[in-house]
C-alpha cells in the first residue's frame, strides 16, 4: 500500500470513527424518554446509533474522499524520486477497488442492518406503551379483586420491566392475595368441534395401519377397556374414514363408557373413572377446554394410566387448535417484530373485515400477535363484529384469540367484544387470508419501509394491493432503496474528482482557521446529497406515476449510468501534473 | 479580456441550468402528486411559470456564487468580472422577477390536483390508519379509523367528507381529521419534501414570496432586497479567495449563502418583527432584512479589500 493509500485509509476510518461518536452523542440526548422506558436506553442508543450511521453512510463516504484527496493527499505524494510522478490513475486505482469493496459492504448494511437495528429501535416504543397498558391492566385487576389476572398482567409488565420495585412488590402482594382465593372452572363460550377426532396421531403409532389400530381397538374392547378401544377405533377413522367395523367399534366403545357401572369399583377408582369419562364426553361433545382441565387434574391423581396420558394428549391438542396457553405468550412482548399493521382480512357481499396487529413475534413455538383488534362492518355500516385481544396466536392460518393458563382457569384470557357476537360454531377463532410471511410482507408495505429490506420489499409489493394498500409509494421506497448503493459509488467518484482538483495548495498544512472548521464540510455535503435524492425522488416518482415501473427503472438505470460514465470522465480529466 | 467577459456568460448559463432543473422538479412535483400509477397530469408551461418566482432566486444567488470561483483562475484586475456579475446577476434577478410576474397575470393557473382517497385503500397516519369502504366525490361512506393509543383502537363512522382543496378528510362521528399528505402510504407521501430539507426550503420561500410580493407592488424595498442580497452574495469572494484550499473556501462560501437566507427569514420572521415594532416605526421594519444584509455584504467586500493579494493556485506557497 503507497503512503497515499494508508493515508486515506486512515482518513476514511477517522471519518466514519467521527460519525460513530457524532451519532453516540446525539442518541444520549435524543433518547425519547417519554416514549421509552430508561431501561431500554443503552440498547436503544446503539441501536439508534448503529441506524443512524448506516443511513448518513454516503454524506460520511463523501467527506472522507473529498477530505481525503483534497487535504491529506498531496502534489508531494505523487513523486517518485525527482523527477518521476505517479499519474492521477495509478494514485487512485487502489482507493476506486477499496471503495468497490465499501459499496458492498454498505448494500449489506442496508439491505440488513439497517432494517433490523431500525425494527429494534422502534420496538422499544411499542414495547413500553405495552408495559404502560399492562401496568394499567394490572392495576384495574387489582381493584377489581381478580387477582390471579393481576398476578399474570404484572408477570408480563416485570418481563418488559424487570428492573421497576414498585410491580415486584405490588405482584408480591397480588400472589398473596391470589392464594386465598378461590377459582372457578369455566368453560369458555364456545368451543370447535374438534374432539378426539381432531387430533393428531402420536408419533409411536404413526407406523400402524388402520387396519392395526382397529385391532388393537378390538383387542381392548374384548378386555372391557373402552377409553382405550374408543381412542385406537378414532385413530383408525383418522387414518380411513371408510373402514368397516371402526365407527361401529367406537359406537359400542362409548355405549361402555357411558354404561359402565362405577359401583362395583372402589371408591377411589371410581372417581378417577367418572372424571375419565367427563373429560372424555366433555372432548367429544367439543368442550376440550374443560376436558384439558380435567385430564390435567387426573394426570396428578393418576399419573400412569394410559387413558389419561392418551386423551390428555388428545384434549391439549383439540385446545390448541381453538386456544393457546398463557405462558406461550410469557416472555414474547419483549422480542423483536414488525409492528402496526393493519390489513383488510376479507372484503365480500356481506362483510368487510378489518385486522389490526400491535405486533407480530415470530418464535420457535410459532407466530404470536400482541394487542390485535378486529372490526367487520357491513355494506350498509352496520358493525356486525368488534373485538379485541392482548393476544393471539396464528395456527393454521387462523387468528386464535384465547389464550389459557394451564392450570388455572382463571388466568385464561380472552376476546373483548365491544359489538356483535362472536359465532359459537367457531369461538374466538378467525382466518386469516394472509400467511405468516404475508403479514410480514404487509407490516413492511403499510408504512414501515425503514425495517425492511429489499426483499422483504419487493415481496410486499407483490401482495399489498390486495390488502387494502396503494402501490406506489412501495414501488417509489424500491427505486430509491437501489438508487442507495449506485449513489454510494457515484458520488463517492465523483468525490475523488472533485476533491483532487479542489485540493490544499498549502506546501505544509492550510490555516488552523480552516482544520478547526473541517467538521462543517459533512453538514453541507449532507445537505447537498439530500437535494441529490430528492431531486430523484421527484423525478422516480413522476415517472412512476406517469409511465410505470418498467419506464422507472429504465429512468434510474440509465440516470445512473450517466452519472457513472460522468464520474469516470471527470476522474480521467484530473492529472498529478 | 476574454476571461473576464467569461464569467458573466457562464453566470447566464449556469443560472438557466439551475432555474431549469429547480422549475421542472417543481413541475414534476406538482402534477405527479396522484392517486394512481398512470394518473399523473403532463407538465404544462403555465405550470413552468407559476413555479418561475419561487425558485428563480435561489438559481441566481447560487449561480452567483457559482460564478465567483472561476474567478481565480484570473491573475489580474478581478474586480472588473466582480462587478460585471454583480450588475448581470442584478438585472437578472429584477428583471426575471418582474418579467415571471407580468407573464403570470396573462396565463390562468391550472386548478389545482383535486385531492381525494381511494375506496377500499388503507391509509396510514402514524399509527393510526383510516379506511373508507366507498366514496364518492367528496362524500366517504363506512370509515373506519384505528387510533393508537386509544381503547378500543378501532372507530366507525357511517360518513365523512373530505375537502378536495386542502385534502383534509373530515369524521364528524369520530371527532377526527387527517390530511391526505400526511399519509405515509398514499401516493401523494412520495413527493414530500425530505424533513431534513424543510428548514433550507422554507428559508428559500420566505425570501422569494417576498421578492415576488413586492415586485408586483413595485415597491422600493423590492430594489433594496435584490441590491442587499446580490451584494452580499458578490462580496462572498472573500470566501471563495480566503485559502489556498479551494473546497474550504467553497465550503464557507456555501455556507454563507445558507445563512443568507436562513438570516432573512429570521428577520423576516414574525418574533423578530414583533420585538423590532417596539422600537421601529412599521414602515421602517421592512427595511430591517436589506439592510443587514447589504451591512454585512459591505463588510465582506470591505475584509477582502484589506486582504493581501493572492497568488494563482497553481502555485504552491508555505502555510502559514
Amino acid at each position: 500500500m503507497s503512503k497515499a493509500s494508508g493515508r486515506l485509509v486512515l482518513v476514511i476510518f477517522l471519518t466514519y470513527l467521527a460519525g460513530i461518536l457524532y451519532f453516540l452523542f446525539l442518541s444520549f440526548f435524543q433518547f425519547p424518554v417519554r416514549e421509552v422506558m430508561m431501561n431500554y436506553y443503552w440498547d436503544w442508543v446503539i441501536d439508534n446509533t448503529v441506524a443512524q450511521l448506516i443511513s448518513y453512510a454516503i454524506p460520511l463516504q463523501i467527506t472522507a474522499m473529498v477530505i481525503g484527496f483534497s487535504l491529506v493527499i498531496r502534489d508531494m505524494d505523487t513523486r517518485v524520486g525527482r523527477a518521476r510522478t505517479v499519474s492521477f490513475p495509478t494514485l487512485v486505482r487502489l482507493p476506486i477497488v477499496a471503495l468497490l469493496v465499501m459499496t458492498l459492504a454498505y448494500v449489506f448494511a442496508l439491505e440488513w442492518g439497517l432494517p433490523a437495528e431500525t425494527m429494534n429501535r422502534d420496538s422499544y416504543a411499542y414495547d413500553t406503551s405495552l408495559a404502560r397498558e399492562l401496568y394499567a391492566s394490572a392495576q384495574a385487576s387489582l381493584k377489581r379483586q381478580e387477582y390471579s389476572q393481576a398476578v399474570g398482567r404484572l408477570n408480563q409488565y416485570l418481563q418488559l420491566n424487570p428492573q421497576d420495585a414498585k410491580a415486584v412488590d405490588l405482584r408480591a402482594t397480588a400472589i398473596v392475595h391470589a392464594g386465598t382465593s378461590t377459582t372457578a372452572r369455566s368453560e369458555p363460550a364456545a368451543a370447535n368441534a374438534h374432539g378426539i377426532a381432531g387430533t393428531d396421531i402420536p408419533e409411536a403409532l404413526q407406523g400402524l395401519s388402520s387396519s392395526q389400530l382397529l385391532e388393537r381397538s378390538s383387542g381392548y374392547y374384548q378386555k372391557a377397556d373402552y377409553f382405550s378401544a374408543y381412542y385406537y377405533a378414532s385413530l383408525a377413522l383418522r387414518l380411513d374414514p371408510t373402514l368397516a367395523g371402526a365407527t361401529r367399534l367406537q359406537s359400542r366403545s362409548l355405549d361402555g363408557i357411558q354404561q359402565l357401572d362405577v359401583s362395583k369399583m372402589d371408591q377411589k377408582k371410581a372417581e378417577i373413572f367418572r372424571l375419565k369419562r367427563e373429560g372424555f364426553l366433555d372432548l367429544e361433545s367439543d368442550k376440550p377446554i374443560s376436558a384439558y382441565y380435567i385430564y390435567s387434574d387426573l394426570k396428578l391423581q393418576a399419573p400412569d394410566d394410559p387413558d389419561v396420558q392418551r386423551y390428555l394428549a388428545a384434549s391439549a391438542a383439540a385446545v390448541r387448535q381453538i386456544s393457546f396457553f398463557t405462558d406461550e405468550v410469557g416472555g414474547i412482548a419483549s422480542l423483536p417484530g414488525v409492528q402496526q399493521l393493519m390489513f383488510v382480512n376479507d372484503r365480500n357481499d356481506k362483510y368487510t373485515e378489518l385486522v389490526h396487529i400491535g405486533k407480530l413475534i415470530n418464535t420457535a413455538d410459532g407466530t404470536y400477535a400482541l394487542n390485535i383488534e378486529l372490526l367487520r362492518f357491513s355494506p350498509r355500516g352496520d358493525i356486525l363484529l368488534h373485538v379485541a385481544a392482548p393476544y393471539a396466536k396464528i395456527v393454521n392460518q387462523n387468528l386464535i384469540l384465547r389464550a389459557i393458563d394451564r392450570r388455572d382457569p382463571a388466568n385464561n384470557v380472552g376476546p373483548t367484544v365491544y359489538a356483535g357476537k362472536i359465532p359459537a360454531a367457531t369461538g374466538p377463532v378467525f382466518p386469516l387470508r394472509a400467511p405468516v410471511r404475508e403479514l410480514h410482507a404487509i407490516a413492511a408495505g403499510s408504512g414501515n419501509f425503514a425495517s425492511a429490506g429489499l426483499q422483504v420489499l419487493w415481496s410486499s409489493l407483490k401482495v399489498l394491493g390486495s390488502y387494502g394498500y396503494d402501490t406506489e409509494p412501495i414501488y417509489l421506497e424500491l427505486m430509491m432503496r437501489l438508487l442507495l448503493p449506485f449513489s454510494f459509488a457515484v458520488l463517492s467518484l465523483f468525490a475523488i474528482s472533485f476533491g483532487w482538483r479542489l485540493r490544499s495548495r498549502h506546501f505544509t498544512r492550510p490555516p488552523i482557521l480552516a482544520l478547526l472548521l473541517i467538521p462543517l464540510i459533512p453538514f453541507l455535503v449532507n445537505y447537498a446529497f439530500r437535494l441529490y435524492t430528492y431531486g430523484f425522488r421527484i423525478v422516480l416518482g413522476y415517472s412512476l406515476a406517469a409511465a410505470g415501473a418498467g419506464i422507472t427503472l429504465a429512468v434510474l438505470i440509465v440516470s445512473q449510468g450517466a452519472l457513472l460514465v460522468l464520474a469516470l470522465l471527470s476522474l480521467a480529466g484530473q492529472s498529478t501534473d | 479580456m476574454k476571461a473576464i467577459v467569461l464569467v458573466p456568460v457562464r453566470f447566464v448559463l449556469v443560472c438557466l441550468i439551475l432555474t431549469a432543473v429547480l422549475a421542472g422538479l417543481s413541475v414534476l412535483s406538482a402534477n405527479g402528486d396522484t392517486n394512481g400509477i398512470g394518473q399523473a397530469s403532463a407538465p404544462q408551461v403555465a405550470g413552468l411559470v407559476i413555479a418561475f418566482p419561487a425558485v428563480f432566486p435561489p438559481a441566481v444567488l447560487g449561480a452567483l456564487l457559482i460564478a465567483l470561483f472561476p474567478i481565480l483562475r484570473i491573475a489580474r484586475f478581478r474586480f472588473i468580472p466582480l462587478f460585471l456579475l454583480f450588475c448581470v446577476s442584478g438585472a437578472t434577478l429584477i428583471a426575471g422577477i418582474y418579467g415571471a410576474g407580468s407573464v403570470e397575470r396573462t396565463i390562468s393557473a391550472p386548478p389545482p390536483l383535486p385531492q381525494t382517497i381511494s375506496a377500499g385503500t388503507i391509509y396510514r397516519f402514524g399509527d393510526d390508519f383510516l379506511y373508507a369502504a366507498l366514496q364518492d366525490g367528496n362524500m366517504l361512506s363506512d370509515v373506519a379509523v384505528y387510533r393508537h393509543g386509544t381503547t378500543p383502537g378501532f372507530g366507525f363512522s357511517p360518513e365523512g367528507t373530505v375537502d378536495p382543496v386542502s385534502g383534509q378528510v373530515s369524521l364528524r362521528d369520530l371527532g377526527e381529521t387527517y390530511r391526505i399528505s400526511d399519509s405515509e402510504t398514499s401516493a401523494a407521501r412520495m413527493f414530500r419534501t425530505d424533513t431534513r430539507l424543510t428548514d433550507l426550503f422554507g428559508d428559500i420561500r420566505v425570501l422569494a414570496t417576498f421578492l415576488s410580493n413586492q415586485s408586483r407592488l413595485k415597491s422600493p424595498i423590492y430594489l433594496a432586497t435584490v441590491v442587499a442580497c446580490i451584494l452580499y452574495v458578490t462580496s462572498l469572494w472573500l470566501f471563495v479567495r480566503l485559502t489556498r484550499w479551494p473546497l474550504f473556501n467553497g465550503v464557507l462560501a456555501f455556507g454563507a449563502l445558507r445563512l443568507l437566507f436562513a438570516g432573512y427569514a429570521f428577520l423576516q420572521g414574525t418574533s423578530f418583527r414583533g420585538m423590532a415594532a417596539t422600537v421601529l416605526k412599521n414602515e421602517y421594519i421592512a427595511f430591517i432584512a436589506p439592510a443587514a444584509i447589504l451591512v454585512v455584504g459591505l463588510l465582506f467586500s470591505l475584509v477582502g479589500l484589506l486582504l493581501p493579494r493572492f497568488e494563482p493556485l497553481n502555485r504552491g506557497v508555505a502555510g502559514e
